[in-house]
């Protein structure tokens, strides 16, 4: 350092240059600012590669008053403070004391005068440079921007952006970095909207806008993109997103022109449809909808929709998934269950007395009654027909029965089938069931819905050939400009309840939320797992709790020889860290008192579950040696499984997961996705699977108990269904629950078998969470605690949500 | 809907007597006195032994031709379905022509008669080509006009130049019906498919002369006669026999039969005194098994077939004081090399307790092996392959099975807490050669905070006495062998895990030194070697 110290000060500055340039300075940079390099250096670099400055550690230059530039380590502070000279004699030093000496040190220590230097080659050596002898610094941050400016001007936006994230992470208020990286998102917008993908181009532009809101060119271009997403939309009759970007546009320059040309298209559009609607007829409703969503100022339109509305109430229910076919009384996915709520009576409406008297309004039966502990006698409701019109009878009660008893036929149930030892009719109206033992709660098999004896055993059955006897018909499919939807409509002349229930379609939830919170819906079948509203949010909508929550579990189908296996199954379940997974994946927060871990198939709290039951810890190293015990046991070198799983948003998270959770164990993991219907169809009918995610919601018929463990238990016996439940002990428990005749038999057998399913892993079960429904409250008739969205059908009532709005 | 085979009743027939009293269409056995209860390798004991029978043997002419020289008085009926295209004329010419056949090739041991049954119906609420094997509760009279009737009836066949022929035999004398039989027969050539199912379903008779040292000795009927031909044998070597029990009253009027269930004979030695066989059974002594009513042993042959087994296995359950029986369902049943081989197929028992088994390919005898749980035998009885066996009446041992369910539960804990503790001790290990004294202090508190195995030991022991205690006052069996196996062999996983410890690496941390551990190690290697070169000079000195 002395050494430095009295070299600098004996040289001008010139010579000092002039040492650097001798042999302590090299390097270029790949701004095209190329300074003469050492040969071994330059050596280096043609072998490695051209280095950029992203690679390069980072270095400023220095440009001299002699013309010569350096390459130093950064400087500190940064940016220098203005540079000053400094109020001392530099000459005249030579004479000075070593107090004066100190004292000028002292001052000179400000960088504004004086800094200290570390050239890039100089190997650790230091110099002290005047700023005076200084013409110009170009930091490193700024050698990035020029550069990432450069990229920018040639189209490369992403390593514009990468040089970017380098300035942002030195330091984010760098001076240009903000006006560069906004350049950089005018370029991409523009290069978007050329390319005609005009939502990622508003993106970018919206983020302009909200750094620069008074950006002048940015709000053009906005405007600009939003006229293009409006062109789409009013061809495809999207009034909802015409509103918005309408809203959008107004937001963003209020006198923006091309408001005026959109408001005008929607009240011509409008205007057309409501002078062009049907004068009578539910389609009338369907195109005064359609006017309303464009312009509900349209002078006239909401007199006429409220009066349509009124005519043939309409429910808009938000579903994950609706049918696209006529529903089968047997069907077990839930579209199907709730389809056929709509479509046809059960024998019996509940359990209670009044059912069995026949005082209920929607069933078929008159009476029913055990005539002694093993028959069952029943008699239909005089006067009862079906929707074609042909009188609901004994025979078909007759086929119905008997279909669920053959195992040819898709209505087959193995319980029913080893229970029910003949099924007769003594008239039109009068039925006895002859059941082989006297069973517990015999009634609850009469709780299902009958279907005519004419299609008692079609797989299939067209929309012109269905038969029902509920309140409504599948009326078919469309794809409205909401999405695709399903249609029922009351059948007949019954003139109270509603008209029609459309079923739209939403894949994903938070749609269908924000489609509820707008009006576009009435009803949401399902909220969204990541919403946590207990309250709430609009003082238009009612959130409610169905009565039975979902136990989310993978299904592992004990046919197969792997899973049959118990250390395989065991370390399944020391794999998972189902906390972890529920919480970060499956909801994205944080889980509330009601979201937890599952310990077995039962809801917590229910009859069946044993409070004992803990749920199985997640432990890493038993499931690696359970993992390896099972491959030795079964002298296989890898595990592969399939996993089949239902399209949900919540669940592809969570599955993708778990798959890699599984494969860190060493496993060969395929996911397989279905619709969450066709999947559970497919378990149902006993087709083998390997493993499988589920979500149920268990009953309390313990006819049913079987199934919630494993779904193939009922299927026809060519399917070896029973073996499919992979624990011998908990499927004779299971089979004796079914033919159990006493309460508190089936209540112990249950906690047995929780225990049993957390001892023997017979499935994996993950999480319990609440299940929820949101509806408007111009909707009446919902209330908490249903079993299914349609419980209560028959008491709903939509009041029209129409104001009257003038233009 | 059952496929009912009707034939017309003829008053003053033995089928009228017959049609009296029919068995329980079920399968269950229908005889007067029930064969005892399935009770796998045990010998039923009764108050007082029963006399054989001598004054009136159901089998004929004992006393004036030995049975050896007694032909069987066989008389086939044949007849036909709808559909079948087979008149009157080309029967008769055909059961005509079955005679000359039996003669040529099976000759004096069979004394034939055939005819044509056309319009005959046996009515009866059973299905008679049904597989099922009891015997039918009738009244007999003292002379019979046969000793055998073969039942034979002609289907349509796969096409239109064959019939299937389906054939029971029904022996007189011990009123058993035997297995059913099928057979393809060529039209044209329907008196060979009549003789060769005639002969399917023939089952020889035998008296039981003697039983010893594990060797039961018959007498067959016929045997002394020459057959026509070497395939008109009565006997092969080989051969399979079922035990039949005649039962009779005081005055010696037969009563009823039964079969022995889970026995058989196997002919071993076909000597000029009898036919020695070899007793296969599930019970010890089923030969001596001595009854109140008087009775007298015989044996029936039988022939194993392709014929699936149709097994059904149910349970008595306590209902209101009374014992009700639950088809055993879902429970595993595995077919084995009889008595103690290797598994060669498992199942399931369906909703109604039953299960159809095709015979293992190779095997002419299997065992059935009903498991409760997952390793629990409950009963494990021999089958010849194409036999129907009665319903099974088991004990599931209920207690016995959820006891072993918890201690399989239990097992499954302490292996892994073991795991964890062997996986601790390897960190410890590693960590204690590096030094890394932190380390191995969190490692120790993590082994220290594994349960206590005095807590795991005193819980095994008080299922033990619980067990005891609960199986002595309630008499239900809780601690088979399979238990007390397990029971033995947690002990000694819980012994060894109360023993583990880790003393050697507290000391190492207490010294921060790993010198004992290095030195525990080191000790440890050279007592391998040391094992080794003992065994040297042993070998070298022999």
């Amino acid at each position: 350092m002395t050494t430095t110290f009295s070299i600098l000060r004996r040289l001008p500055a010139i010579a000092v240059s002039m040492l650097f340039w001798a042999g302590l300075y090299s390097g270029s940079s790949s701004s095209g600012q190329a300074v003469a390099a050492k040969p071994a250096t330059k050596a280096v670099a043609s072998a490695a590669g051209p280095e950029t400055l992203l690679t390069k550690s980072p270095f400023d230059r220095i440009s001299l008053t002699d013309g010569s530039e350096v390459e130093v380590e950064p400087l500190a502070p940064r940016p220098l403070p203005a540079a000053r000279k400094s109020p001392f004699n530099r000459v005249a030093r030579r004479q000075r004391t070593p107090e004066e000496e100190a004292k000028i040190k002292e001052v000179e220590k400000d960088p504004a005068i004086r800094i200290t230097v570390q050239p890039v080659e100089a190997d650790g050596a230091e110099y002290l440079l005047y700023r005076e002898d200084i013409k110009s610094i170009l930091y490193f941050d700024d050698m990035l921007l020029l550069e990432a400016n450069r990229l920018i001007a040639i189209s490369d936006f992403a390593k514009a952006f990468e040089y970017l994230l380098l300035v942002h992470g030195r330091d984010p208020k760098w001076n240009g970095l903000v006006d560069s990286y906004l350049s950089l998102l005018m370029a991409e917008a523009r290069q978007r909207f050329d390319a005609s993908d005009h939502s990622a181009g508003l993106q970018y532009i919206t983020e302009v806008l909200v750094k620069k809101p008074g950006d002048s060119e940015a709000k053009r271009l906005a405007i600009k993109g939003l006229e293009q997403l409006a062109a789409a939309d009013l061809t495809n009759s999207r009034f909802e997103r015409l509103r918005e970007v309408q809203q959008r546009m107004q937001n963003i320059d209020k006198s923006a022109a091309a408001i005026g040309t959109l408001s005008a298209k929607l009240q011509t559009v409008a205007t057309q449809r409501l002078a062009t609607a049907s004068a009578d007829g539910p389609e009338r409703l369907d195109q005064l909808n359609e006017a309303y969503r464009a312009w509900p100022e349209t002078p006239g339109l909401s007199e006429a929709l409220a009066e349509a509305q009124k005519r043939w109430p309409t429910v808009r229910v938000a579903v994950r998934e609706s049918i696209q076919q006529p529903s089968r009384v047997w069907g077990v996915s839930k579209p199907n269950q709730r389809a056929t709520k709509l479509g046809f009576l059960p024998l019996l409406a509940d359990l209670q007395e009044d059912s069995f008297k026949g005082r209920s309004a929607h069933q078929l039966l008159e009476r029913f009654e055990m005539s002694d502990l093993t028959t069952a006698s029943l008699i239909l409701k005089p006067g009862l027909k079906w929707s074609n019109g042909r009188a609901i009878n004994s025979r078909d009660v007759v086929a119905a029965l008997s279909s669920w008893a053959l195992p040819s036929s898709p209505a087959y149930n193995g319980v029913w089938a080893s229970l029910v030892d003949s099924v007769s009719a003594s008239d039109e109206r009068k039925i006895q069931v002859k059941f082989t033992r006297p069973i517990f709660q015999p009634e609850s098999w009469f709780l299902r819905p009958i279907g005519p004896a004419e299609t008692s055993q079609a797989e299939k059955i067209s929309a012109a050939a269905w038969i029902g006897s509920g309140a409504y018909r599948w009326a078919g499919q469309r794809v409205e400009s909401l999405g695709p939807e399903s249609i029922f409509e009351r059948i007949g002349d019954q003139t109270s309840g509603l008209f029609r229930i459309r079923e739209l379609i939403f894949d994903d939830d938070l749609d269908g939320w924000q489609a509820l919170l707008d009006g576009r819906v009435d009803v949401l079948e399902h909220l969204p797992t990541f919403l946590t509203a207990e309250k709430s949010p609009s003082d238009q909508v009612a959130i409610a709790s169905y009565s039975v929550p979902e136990i989310h579990m993978l299904a592992l189908d004990g046919r197969q020889e792997l899973l049959a296996n118990r250390s395989l199954r065991r370390a399944l379940g020391y794999a998972l860290n189902r906390a972890e997974v529920l919480e970060e994946q499956f909801l994205g927060r944080p889980p509330t008192v009601e979201e937890f871990v599952a310990d077995g198939p039962f809801p917590k709290g229910s009859a069946w579950d044993d409070p004992e039951t803990k749920s199985q810890p997640a432990d890493p190293a038993m499931a690696a040696l359970l993992f390896a015990s099972a491959r030795r046991e079964m002298k296989v070198e890898r595990i592969k499984l399939t996993l089949d799983h239902p399209r949900r948003p919540d669940i592809n998270r969570s599955i993708a997961k778990i798959a890699d959770l599984l494969r860190g164990y060493g496993l060969d993991i395929s996911l397989k996705s279905w619709s969450a219907s066709e999947l559970e169809e497919r378990l149902a009918s006993g087709q083998p699977f390997q493993m499988a995610w589920r979500f149920v919601s268990p009953s309390t018929n313990h006819f049913e108990i079987g199934g919630w463990i494993s779904p193939s238990l009922y299927a026809p016996p060519s399917a070896n269904g029973l073996a499919a439940l992979a624990s011998p002990l908990a499927l004779s428990q299971v089979l004796d629950v079914e033919r159990t005749w006493n309460e508190n038999l089936v209540r112990q057998s249950g906690r047995f078998i929780d225990r049993l399913c957390r001892e023997e892993v017979p499935l994996i079960p993950l999480w319990q969470v609440p299940r929820r429904f949101a509806w408007r409250k111009s909707v009446a008739g919902l209330k908490p605690g249903l079993d299914g969205i349609y419980q209560n059908i028959h008491d709903w009532s939509v009041a029209s949500e129409v104001k009257v709005k003038k233009p | 809907m059952r496929d009912r085979f009707v034939l017309n009743l003829i008053p003053l027939t033995i089928f009228a007597i017959l049609t009296m009293v029919s068995p329980h269409s079920s399968g269950q056995t229908s005889a007067a006195v029930a064969p005892p209860q399935t009770d796998a390798k045990t010998s039923s004991a009764s108050a007082k032994p029963a006399e054989p029978a001598k004054s009136s043997s159901p089998l004929p002419g004992s006393n004036d031709i030995s049975l050896e020289r007694q032909p069987y008085r066989i008389e086939i009926r044949f007849s036909v379905a709808e559909n079948v295209p087979l008149d009157s004329a080309s029967a008769s010419r055909a059961l005509f022509d079955l005679k000359a056949l039996a003669e040529r090739v099976v000759g004096q041991p069979w004394k034939l008669q055939a005819r044509w049954v056309e319009g005959e119906t046996w009515d009866a609420d059973f299905d008679l080509w049904q597989q099922w094997p009891e015997p039918i509760a009738y009244e007999r009279k003292t002379q019979f006009p046969a000793d055998k009737i073969l039942l034979i009836r002609a289907r349509p066949g796969d096409d239109a130049s064959s019939l299937e022929l389906v054939a029971r035999e029904f022996d007189y004398r011990c009123g058993i019906l035997g297995p059913m039989r099928r057979r393809t027969a060529s039209i044209s050539d329907l008196a060979r498919g009549l003789l060769l199912i005639s002969r399917d379903v023939f089952r020889p008779l035998a008296e039981v002369t003697g039983n010893e040292g594990g060797q039961v000795r018959l007498r067959v009927q016929g045997v002394a006669l020459k057959p026509a031909s070497p395939e008109g044998s009565i006997v092969r070597m080989g051969q399979y026999f079922q035990l039949v029990r005649l039962f009779y009253e005081r005055s010696g009027k037969f009563v009823a039969s039964s079969i022995e269930p889970w026995t058989y004979l196997k002919a071993a030695d076909l000597g000029e005194s009898g036919v020695s066989c070899q007793i296969i059974s599930s019970f010890r002594d089923p030969v001596g098994r001595k009854y109140r009513q008087s009775n007298k042993l015989v044996a029936l042959a039988f022939n194993a077939s392709d014929t699936p087994t149709q097994l059904q296995f149910s349970q008595l359950i306590q209902t209101n004081g009374q014992s009700v029986k639950h088809p055993v369902a879902g429970y595993k049943v595995e077919i084995h090399r009889w008595p103690d081989g290797e598994v060669s197929s498992t199942h399931l028992t369906d909703r109604e307790g039953r299960l159809k088994v095709d015979p293992p390919v190779g095997l002419e005898f299997f065992g059935v092996r009903l498991v409760g749980g997952s390793i629990e035998p409950l009963l494990d009885v021999p089958v010849l392959a194409g036999d129907q066996v009665p319903s099974i009446l088991a004990d599931t041992k209920p207690l016995a099975v959820e006891f072993e369910q918890q201690l399989i539960a239990f097992r499954d804990e302490v292996l892994d807490v073991i795991a964890r503790r062997l996986i601790l001790e390897a960190r410890l290990a590693d960590r204690t050669r590096a030094d890394d004294w932190e380390k191995v202090d969190q490692w120790i508190k993590a082994w220290k905070s594994t349960p206590l195995g005095s807590v795991y030991t005193a819980r095994v022991a008080d299922w033990k006495i619980v067990a005891q205690k609960r199986q002595i006052q309630e008499k239900k069996a809780i601690l088979t062998p399979t238990a007390q196996s397990m029971l033995a062999e947690l002990e000694a996983l819980v012994s060894r895990y109360e023993g583990q410890d880790i003393d050697i690496f507290e000391e190492s941390l207490q010294k921060k030194s790993n010198t004992p551990y290095l030195r525990e190690a080191a000790d440890r290697e050279k007592e391998k070697p040391k094992a080794k070169s003992v065994e040297k000079p042993v070998a070298k000195s022999k």
